[in-house]
């Protein structure tokens, strides 16, 4: 290979091997390299750039666990990017390069029990982690995801939630919407609002938090308050990227690159940095 | 200058002491050379306010910044900057009540190139009318000397027209390919008033009409259809000449459109009013189409 | 040291044409910025040589960093899609009288672009770019390189090549060893020079690279680089970052002018189902730099932009890459802004939020 070859700007080549609808504005999509399998290796809570020419590039948080065999993406319609990677169809090529930033630690929460909270499309990195956890099943104590979202109808990945996790040993599923349907049973109400009532002891446990940066704000606060130490909430930071890479600038926040430095920070690194945009 | 200083100092003490929320004038930058934007809130500032050679910013534009709105202003205009103002208020930018303007007898101010020399500045060589004199308030000496006739400021359009086209087409080459894309013209313009410019937002995100691609082509679209934009509605404040860094002449594009729109339309260079409509908003079966194959010959 | 006497300059740069693309500061109309040698050739083109005006109007950073630069081809053929990198062609640059300020830019340039992931395409072209530089023996008003403890005279090593502008001559020494295989391969151009001038050219270059210290009198010089980092909290928080902000235009000028502002975007530039991808200059005081797809923008103010900016310059980029400010002190800025905001002005403003 020469040197040219291994430019970091340089996105290889894959295939969309299957597309589902989730919701009316979000889809999944499976991505595998031209031979069958994942792109590439990663860590989960790491992101990848997609292009499609000659929309451009966007970044995106891998939604599948890193020991699937393939990869997937949950993806909502909001640009010009994502709008055409809404009109791709299976067996269509695309342009993909990463992986892209810090993961969360999976290997320093072994032993703890975990508290996943998602707000809509949040839950999409967080479901990386979540499915590489339950399948090392073992190695983790107590697991409570708690997802929201503006209505029962915009749930991401519903099945699975509903059905899939809830059948894990320890692992409690709760789910609550802004606003309640005549037939939705669970809770209704905001994410905080949730969190107040399902009164979560920090005692060993760790908190991965991820949503809207307005959910995600009070989020935090909240499980300050209820005594969680800044140190074991996790979350990943949402900004506009470019090159990936830590060099075009555009993700800068202090002193760190929130695609190499980031998406995922403690609430206690948070606390130096949110102040500085 | 002097009388035109303390004129603008006394006036802005009495517009804050009478309920104003801010002034907008200039005062000195670190150099010689150099004239700033003021914007004063305190009566203990006002004494910063100075009107130099180099005060050139027009500040008419500084009235569309969102910070400002529901603000009552006191803002002092040349000449230029007037004609600007009566624009935006054509335009429904601004809202006339809540400004308090101040006109200023221009005494024709300088401009430093970039080796360090300075002359009379360009733009008030071209100037016909600097001193805003519909105005209640003038300050400074009302006897200005116009530097040149009507018919002279278009000297260096006549100059550009008599080249071959080709030859033409060179120059603009040779100018325009030396523009960066900062967007400082467009930013400086009082009349560039749209939020989102729907030719250049500069961002992968938006549909662009062009991108930053370095080629001419782009480039030179940019600049044609900002001219055409401001057809009309342009006053030759020459801002977007004043702030190229790489010293495109954007005015000789917007002057050689004001030329065309005087002789083709018999339209005043500017609207004095909305109820005339501006050239490129307006359509008459008999207007001539230069240029245009079939179209009617050169008026 | 070596002597080109100036009226050979033409015929050494036409030699050395064979091998390099030269790229030198060049008088056009009312400005001097570079060129292309090849350019000041045609008599039709009204360009002179210019190696007396102190600085260009755009920093050279472009032959490393250009502000329009395609590197992938695309090609779409119903669903499938193929990307080609596009090579870089053609004969090395070498840029001829840059100052010691752009030069010490390129090594801010470096951190950021040769840091790991490399960039390749700033590699390729910093790897086949030779630099020149001359060594200023005097500033201008607008200068205030040594206050980010730049020496204008330039140091023996950094450049290929240095040279004084004396007289009727250039006196050049080498700061590389490509810069020695310059003058031994060219040293039909080159005479000897006589101790006496070596040395008085040296011990002058000595003097001016010692003699303006932060405590000048220059008043550019009054705030220290280090105020802002030092103070940070008080000045991020302090209102001098909305009093610029009334004035701003939003701009790139500042930006695409200064050596050391390297951001940028990518995009796409098509015609149907093939195409380029290009990265271009982008500034952090546009509105849209940060707005992301759904129209959340965490700078959504002016003033928010123009603090991002200076605190990247003397905070942020101080912190990530061992206490390297990211200014070079050029005055780019300050001459160009058209509402006069530049660095110096907020150091000032900063010193003043201190001193309250």
């Amino acid at each position: 290979m020469t040197e040219i070859a291994k430019d970091p700007l340089l996105p290889g080549k894959a295939i969309i091997t299957a597309i589902r609808q989730d919701t009316e504005d979000i889809k999944t999509y499976q991505v595998r390299d031209v031979n069958g399998g994942k792109p590439f290796d990663f860590e989960p809570g790491q992101c990848a750039m997609l292009s499609l020419p000659p929309a451009g590039e966007a970044i995106f948080s891998i939604t599948s666990s890193p020991l699937a065999e393939m990869m997937e993406f949950s993806i909502k319609n909001v640009g010009r990017v994502t709008s055409e990677i809404h009109n791709l169809k299976v067996g269509d090529q695309i342009g993909i390069r990463g992986p892209y930033g810090t993961p969360f630690p999976v290997a320093d929460f072994q032993k703890d029990d975990l508290l996943f909270i998602g707000g809509g499309i949040g839950l999409a990195p967080l479901r990386s982690v979540i499915n590489y956890v339950l399948k090392k099943r073992d190695n983790y104590g107590k697991v409570d995801i708690v997802c929201g979202c503006r209505t029962c109808n915009d749930f991401v990945h519903y099945e699975e939630i509903t059905e899939e996790w809830p059948q894990k040993p320890e692992t409690d599923v709760h789910l609550t919407v802004d606003k309640a349907t005549d037939d939705w049973t669970g809770f209704e109400g905001y994410i905080p609002d949730y969190l107040e009532e399902l009164n979560f002891s920090p005692a060993e446990k760790k908190a991965i938090v991820c949503g809207p940066p307005i959910m995600i704000k009070f989020v935090v606060q909240q499980l300050k308050e209820s005594g969680f130490d800044p140190a074991d909430i996790y979350t990943t930071l949402e900004l506009k990227m470019k090159c990936g890479i830590g060099k075009c600038g555009r993700c800068n926040i202090g002193s760190k690159y929130v695609c190499k430095d980031g998406p995922v920070f403690t609430a206690k690194e948070l606390a130096g940095l949110i102040e500085t945009f | 200058m002097e009388i035109i200083t303390n004129a603008m100092r006394q006036l802005a003490r009495e517009g804050l002491e009478n309920g104003l929320d801010i002034i907008i004038g200039w005062k000195d930058g670190r150099f010689e050379w150099q004239s700033k934007p003021a914007f004063i809130t305190e009566i203990n500032d006002i004494e910063s306010l100075n009107f130099n050679n180099y005060s050139l910013k027009n500040l008419s534009g500084y009235l569309l910044k969102k910070e400002l709105k529901d603000k009552k202003i006191g803002i002092f205009l040349k000449g230029c900057d007037y004609k600007a103002y009566k624009q935006l208020v054509n335009y429904n930018q601004v809202d006339p009540e809540n400004i308090q303007i101040w006109g200023i007898a221009c005494p024709g101010l300088k401009e430093r190139d970039f080796h360090g020399n300075t002359s009379n500045a360009e733009r008030c060589q071209r100037c016909q009318e600097p001193v805003p004199e519909e105005l209640e308030t003038i300050i400074g000496k009302k006897e200005v000397a116009i530097q040149n006739s009507p018919e002279d400021k278009y000297q260096d359009v006549k100059k550009l027209e008599s080249l071959a086209t080709d030859e033409r087409f060179d120059y603009w080459k040779d100018q325009i390919s030396d523009c960066i894309r900062c967007y400082a013209c467009r930013n400086t313009c009082p009349l560039c008033e749209c939020t989102t410019c729907m030719i250049a937002g500069g961002d992968s995100n938006s549909d662009d009409w062009i991108d930053s691609a370095k080629e001419f082509s782009q480039d030179f679209f940019f600049h044609s259809i900002r001219a055409f934009h401001q057809a009309g509605r342009c006053v030759d404040c020459g801002e977007c000449e004043e702030v190229c860094p790489v010293d495109i002449p954007i005015s000789k594009i917007n002057n050689k459109i004001r030329h065309d729109i005087e002789n083709l339309y018999e339209m005043p260079e500017v609207a004095d009013d909305d109820s005339v409509m501006g050239p490129l908003l307006d359509f008459r079966e008999d207007d001539p189409e230069p240029g245009s194959k079939g179209g009617k010959e050169n008026a | 040291m070596l002597k080109l006497d100036k009226n050979k300059l033409q015929d050494f740069l036409k030699a050395i044409e064979e091998e390099y693309q030269i790229q030198l500061p060049v008088k056009k109309a009312d400005q001097t910025d570079f060129c292309n040698f090849e350019d000041t050739l045609k008599p039709n083109k009204g360009l002179e040589i210019d190696l007396n005006t102190r600085l260009s109007v755009k920093s050279p950073k472009s032959y490393l960093f250009p502000r329009s630069e395609s590197y992938l081809e695309f090609k779409k053929d119903n669903e499938r899609l193929d990307f080609k990198l596009k090579e870089l062609t053609g004969k090395a640059n070498l840029i001829f009288g840059i100052r010691n300020c752009d030069q010490e830019s390129f090594k801010i340039l470096d951190k950021v672009f040769l840091q790991e992931p490399v960039d390749q395409l700033y590699k390729r072209r910093r790897n086949s770019t030779i630099t020149v530089v001359a060594r200023c023996l005097e500033q201008s008003e607008t200068c205030f390189c040594q206050l980010f403890e730049i020496e204008p005279a330039g140091s023996e090593t950094g450049a290929d090549l240095y040279y004084y502008n004396y007289n009727d001559g250039l006196y050049f020494t080498a700061g590389s060893d490509q810069g020695e295989l310059i003058l031994s391969d060219y040293s039909q151009y080159f005479k000897s020079v006589e101790p006496e001038i070596e040395k008085k050219l040296n011990q002058e270059a000595n003097q001016f690279n010692g003699k303006i210290t932060a405590d000048s009198d220059n008043p550019l010089m009054q705030n220290k680089p280090e105020l802002l980092y030092d103070n940070k909290e008080a000045i991020f928080n302090s209102d001098i970052w909305q009093e610029l902000a009334n004035r701003c235009l939003e701009c790139g000028i500042c930006t695409y002018l200064c050596p050391t502002c390297h951001c940028y975007d990518i995009q796409d530039y098509s015609a149907d189902q093939s195409g380029e991808r290009y990265r271009c200059w982008d500034s952090c005081l546009f509105s849209n730099f940060t707005e992301m797809a759904h129209g959340d923008n965490p700078r959504e103010e002016t003033y928010q932009r123009l603090r991002q900016r200076f605190f990247h310059k003397l905070v942020y980029f101080p912190e990530e890459q061992e206490e390297s400010l990211a200014c070079v002190g050029c005055g780019r800025c300050l001459g160009s802004c058209p509402v006069n905001i530049d660095i110096t002005e907020v150091l000032a403003l900063a010193g003043g939020v201190i001193n309250d």
